[in-house]
C-alpha cells in the first residue's frame, strides 16, 4: 500500500515538473517583438528594402510599410465597389438607402475640396518617453515624408504619395514642412492639396532639445499655433502624439519628476492641453472638416469635442496605451482615404488597417480598439 | 525497484531543473513591464536604477536568456534604463555590449543608438568610427528617417563623452540633401562650436544663406544665444549678419534678429 502511495506520489511529482517546463517553454518561445495579426499577407517587400532594414530596423518604418500594404490590398479590394468612393457613389447602388448614403459621401467630398488648395495638416505631438531618450515625433515626421514623396506605385492602389516639396517663395526660401501634390476631386476636376508635416521636437535626441532650450521652447511655440491656427483654417487637421494621460495635445517636452519619469499628476491635476484646446475652440466659428486625434484615450475627449467643434468629422481612439508610431500610421491611412474620398465604410476600414469585421487588430500584443470617422457623413 | 528509483531520479532532477529555471526567471515582472505601460513600468524603472550591484550581475544573467529567447526589445529597453545608473561605468557598459552581441538580431533605432552610447562609454567610439556613421548619413539609397536616427545617435554618444564633431563633418552635414539632417548640423554646430573663429563664420555664413527657412531659423537663433564680445568677434569675418534679417517674413528670424541687436547694435 505504501509503495503503491509512493509510486503514486512520484507519478504526480513527474507529470507536475513536466507541466512547469512546458509551461515556461511556451511561454519563453511566444515571440514578442513586432507582430501585427493579419488578416491578409502583405506583398512582398523589394529586396532593397529588407536590405536596408537588415542594417537597422525602425519599427516606425516597418508600421508604415505595413499600413502602406494594407491600403493596397483594400483598394484592391474594393475595385468593384461603386459606392466606396465618392467619384463614383452612387452608380452602383441599388436601395435608397444606399443611394442617400452615396450622397451625403459625394457632396462631404464636394465640400471637403471646394477651396484651393485643400489643407491638410499632421502636427506631430511632443513624443517623448520614460525609457528612451528619443522624441519620436521627429522621426515620425520623416517616415512620412520618406513615404508620401515616393513615387506613386504603377497599380496607384495608393495615393499618399507623389508629393513634392513645395515650391521655394519670392525670396527663394523653401519651408520644410510644407508638401503638394495635384489630386482629382470628386467632380473630376484637378485640386493642389497642401500637406503640412509639423514635428514639435527640433530633433530627434531628447538630450539636444533639452540641451537647446530657446530653441525647442521656439519649436514647441510654432507647433503649437500651427495645430491652432489648424484648427481655423485646416479642411483635416490631424494631431498624432501624447494625451499626457487625459491632460491634452501636447506639443513640448514632458513635466518630470526628479527622478526623471513623467509626472503624470501634474497632467492628470492641470490639464493644459486640453485647456488651451477648449479655449481655442471657443473662440473660433469654424472648424476642420476632418478632426482627428491619434492619442491614447483620446476618446475621452468625445463629448467637449462634439459640443465645440459640431461641425468636424472626428477621429478619435479609444485604445489606451497606444504605440504612437500605429497613430501615425493611421495618420497615413486617413490622408490617403482623403486623397481617394473615401465613403464611411471604406475611410474606416482604412484607417483600422482594413480587419476582418470583428476581429481584434494587435501590434507589439497590444490590442488595438477600432476607429472610425464620426460626424463626417451625415 | 530500480524502475521506482529510476522514476524517483529523474522526479527529483527535473523538479530541481525546474526550480532552477523559476530562479532565474525572477526578473520576468521587470522585463514584461517595458511590454506596457503606467504603474508597473514606473516600478521595474526604480528596480532598475536602485537594484544592488550583486542583483544586476544576476539580472544581467537572465537578460542572456532572455535574448537567445527572442525577447530583445525588453532587454534593449531595460538595458537603457541601466545605463543611467549612478553606479554605470566602464566595466559594466562592455558587459551590455558583449551581452548583446551575443545573439544576432536586426537592430531598431532604440538598439542601434545603446549600442553607440556604450561604445563611448567604453571609449570605443573612435574617429574612424565616428567617419563610418557619418558615411551612413550620406547614404542617398536610404531613407532619410534611417539616416536621421543614426545621426541622432552618433550625436548623443558624441555628447555623453563631450565629443565634438569637426568642422569638416560639420559642413558636410549642412550639404546633405535632407533638410533635416541640414537643421541637425545647424543644433550640433550650436551644441559643439569650432574653436576657430575663421571656421565659425564660414559655416554660419552658409547656413545663413540656406535656401531652407527653418536652416537659416536655427542659424540666426545660434547666434542670438552667444554673448555680445563673441558675436562681434564673428561679425568682424563679415557677410555674416544680413543687414535685412529685421524684415524676414518669419517670426523665428525677426525675433533672434532683434535680440542680435539687441546685444551688438544695428549692423
Amino acid at each position: 500500500m505504501t509503495r503503491r502511495l509512493l509510486v503514486f506520489l512520484i507519478g504526480l511529482l513527474v507529470v507536475g515538473a513536466g507541466l512547469v517546463l512546458t509551461a515556461q517553454q511556451t511561454s519563453a518561445n511566444q515571440p514578442k517583438t513586432l507582430k501585427i495579426v493579419k488578416s491578409k499577407a502583405p506583398p512582398k517587400r523589394p529586396a532593397s528594402q529588407e536590405k536596408i532594414e537588415a542594417d537597422a530596423v525602425v519599427r516606425h518604418i516597418e508600421i508604415i510599410q505595413f499600413a502602406n500594404d494594407r491600403l493596397r490590398h483594400l483598394r484592391g479590394d474594393e475595385i468593384d465597389c461603386a459606392d466606396c468612393l465618392a467619384s463614383s457613389a452612387g452608380e452602383g447602388s441599388a436601395t435608397l438607402k444606399d443611394k442617400n448614403s452615396a450622397r451625403i459621401c459625394k457632396d462631404k467630398w464636394l465640400d471637403f475640396y471646394s477651396k484651393e488648395p485643400v489643407d491638410v495638416r499632421i502636427v506631430f505631438g511632443y513624443q517623448d518617453s520614460d525609457d528612451d531618450n528619443l522624441a519620436g515625433d521627429f522621426l515620425q515626421r520623416q517616415q512620412m515624408i520618406d513615404r508620401i514623396t515616393m513615387k506613386c506605385a504603377e497599380d496607384n492602389l495608393v495615393q499618399a504619395c507623389d508629393f513634392t516639396r513645395c515650391a521655394a517663395d519670392a525670396q527663394g526660401s523653401v519651408d520644410a514642412d510644407c508638401f503638394e501634390r495635384e489630386v482629382r476631386g470628386p467632380n473630376a476636376r484637378m485640386h493642389k492639396m497642401r500637406v503640412r508635416l509639423t514635428a514639435s521636437s527640433i530633433s530627434a535626441s531628447d538630450v539636444v532639445n533639452r540641451a537647446l532650450k530657446s530653441e525647442q521652447d521656439a519649436k514647441t511655440e510654432q507647433a503649437t499655433s500651427e495645430f491652432y491656427d489648424g484648427l481655423n483654417k485646416a479642411d483635416m487637421l490631424l494631431y498624432v502624439g501624447h494625451a499626457r494621460d487625459g491632460g491634452g495635445p501636447d506639443f513640448g517636452p514632458a513635466e518630470r519628476r526628479l527622478d526623471g519619469s513623467i509626472n503624470y499628476d501634474h497632467y492628470r491635476k492641470l490639464t493644459p492641453g486640453l485647456d488651451q484646446m477648449t479655449k481655442e475652440l471657443m473662440k473660433r466659428g469654424t472648424t476642420p472638416k476632418i478632426l482627428g486625434f491619434f492619442a491614447c484615450e483620446s476618446e475621452r475627449w468625445r463629448t467637449r469635442l462634439t459640443n465645440l467643434a459640431p461641425k468636424s468629422g472626428l477621429i478619435l481612439s479609444a485604445t489606451p496605451n497606444m504605440p504612437l508610431e500605429v497613430g501615425a500610421a493611421q495618420a497615413f491611412a486617413a490622408l490617403d482615404s482623403a486623397i481617394w474620398q473615401r465613403c464611411e465604410s471604406s475611410f474606416n476600414r482604412a484607417v483600422n488597417f482594413d480587419p476582418v469585421p470583428g476581429k481584434v487588430e494587435k501590434y507589439d500584443d497590444k490590442k488595438l480598439i477600432p476607429l472610425s470617422l464620426t460626424n463626417f457623413y451625415k | 525497484m530500480r524502475l521506482v528509483l529510476a522514476i524517483l531520479f529523474t522526479a527529483i532532477f527535473l523538479s530541481t531543473s525546474a526550480k532552477a529555471n523559476v530562479g532565474v526567471l525572477k526578473f520576468e515582472s521587470v522585463f514584461s513591464a517595458f511590454e506596457g505601460g503606467g504603474a508597473a513600468r514606473d516600478s521595474a524603472r526604480s528596480r532598475l536604477l536602485t537594484m544592488p550591484s550583486e542583483e544586476l550581475g544576476r539580472f544581467l544573467a537572465e537578460a542572456t536568456l532572455r535574448l537567445e529567447k527572442g525577447s530583445r526589445d525588453q532587454v534593449v529597453r531595460a538595458f537603457d534604463i541601466v545605463r543611467r545608473r549612478k553606479d554605470f561605468d566602464a566595466a559594466r557598459a562592455k558587459q551590455l555590449r558583449i551581452i548583446l552581441s551575443s545573439t544576432s538580431a536586426k537592430r531598431d533605432v532604440l538598439e542601434t543608438r545603446l549600442i553607440l552610447l556604450l561604445d563611448a562609454k567604453t571609449g570605443e567610439l573612435s574617429e574612424s568610427r565616428i567617419a563610418d556613421e557619418l558615411k551612413q548619413v550620406e547614404k542617398t539609397d536610404v531613407p532619410s528617417t534611417m539616416r536621421l536616427s543614426r545621426l541622432t545617435g552618433l550625436t548623443d554618444a558624441m555628447e555623453s563623452t563631450s565629443k565634438a564633431p569637426t568642422i569638416s563633418q560639420l559642413e558636410m552635414l549642412l550639404k546633405n540633401d535632407v533638410f533635416e539632417i541640414r537643421m541637425h548640423a545647424v543644433d550640433w554646430f550650436r551644441l559643439r562650436p569650432p574653436t576657430g573663429v575663421q571656421d565659425r563664420a564660414r559655416f554660419l555664413r552658409a547656413a545663413l544663406g540656406s535656401n531652407v527657412l527653418q536652416v537659416r531659423e536655427r542659424a540666426y537663433q545660434t547666434i542670438a544665444s552667444w554673448p555680445g564680445d563673441k558675436i562681434i568677434e564673428i561679425k568682424k569675418q563679415g557677410g555674416v549678419l544680413p543687414a535685412k534679417c529685421a524684415a524676414d517674413p518669419s517670426r523665428a528670424i525677426q525675433k533672434a534678429c532683434s535680440e542680435i541687436r539687441e546685444k551688438v547694435g544695428p549692423s
